[in-house]
């Protein structure tokens, strides 16, 4: 591959695999430039290693596990700027049950709507609204379903903290789908 | 033998995530239903999380986010850029 122009190879990467790897990176990191940073990252480095390219090998698969190892050190970066642990005061009152602004209303057609992609707009919108920490934790466990202890690993979080954030990132993005998506124009009062 | 112990909402929603991971205790497991029997709140959020999962789930199948042919070009040009 080496003695090949580069322009070639990288524009034909680029052309077959840049659409379903930009997704991949942007459901994982919300935020279109370190997806494409990340992108630009994965094609350098498979071009000063294409030595360990074997022929006989998929060029996407390839391709695609040195993409997972430049997420994987993009979530190590981003572990290093922690936040603080989020307060669930505004979902549970002094006696930790359901205040009356967060608890959950009835759902319309809540079902039918997984076929729909509006909905994913929606949920891809509310994914978004989540801190960094809660993001790659959320991410990791439901997109990637990684195991806690690997997951705490990378992000160097304890195991109470690991369910703090999963817990509140839950409580929100449920909030936020119910306002988004399964309340009538009318029931809205923001 | 078993002590009952109500637990709250906080708790009991916390704990529906964890049993996704079969993490509770036959004890934990029991608390976590007789507060469902009695809390009809947490029983919605229990539906509506599962609902979420799936969804969460299949999302992973729908390609919505792309570049723009412009944007592959500047990814063309700083990728050749920087390994020269």
């Amino acid at each position: 591959m080496i003695d090949q122009d580069p322009h070639q190879v990288i524009n034909a990467w680029i052309e077959k695999y840049s659409d379903t790897f930009f997704d991949y990176l942007y459901k994982r990191v919300f935020d279109k430039p370190a997806a494409q940073d990340i992108l630009q990252e994965t094609f350098i480095a498979a071009w000063k290693n294409s030595s360990t390219f074997k022929k006989e090998s998929n060029e996407k698969t390839w391709l695609f596990s040195i993409l997972k190892n430049k997420l994987m050190d993009h979530y190590r970066m981003q572990a290093k700027l922690k936040t603080d642990l989020p307060d669930n005061s505004y979902f549970f009152d002094d006696d930790d049950h359901w205040t009356n602004t967060a608890a959950p209303k009835q759902w319309e057609e809540a079902t039918a709507s997984l076929n729909k992609k509006e909905f994913y707009l929606v949920l891809a919108k509310c994914k978004t609204k989540l801190n960094h920490v809660q993001q790659m934790v959320f991410t990791m466990k439901y997109i990637d379903e990684h195991e806690p202890k690997f997951i705490c690993k990378v992000l160097q979080l304890t195991t109470s903290n690991y369910w703090v954030i999963i817990h509140r990132c839950k409580l929100q993005l449920r909030q936020c789908l119910e306002k988004n998506r399964f309340l009538n124009d009318t029931k809205k009062n923001d | 033998m078993i002590q009952k112990k109500m637990i709250n909402c906080k708790q009991s929603t916390e704990w529906v995530i964890k049993k996704e991971y079969k993490m509770l205790s036959v004890k934990e497991n029991l608390q976590l239903l007789s507060h469902m029997a009695i809390c009809s709140v947490c029983r919605l959020f229990q539906k509506q999380n599962s609902l979420i999962n799936k969804a969460l789930h299949k999302s992973q199948s729908h390609k919505i986010f792309q570049l723009t042919p412009e944007e592959k070009i500047l990814l063309l040009h700083s990728v050749q850029n920087k390994i020269n």
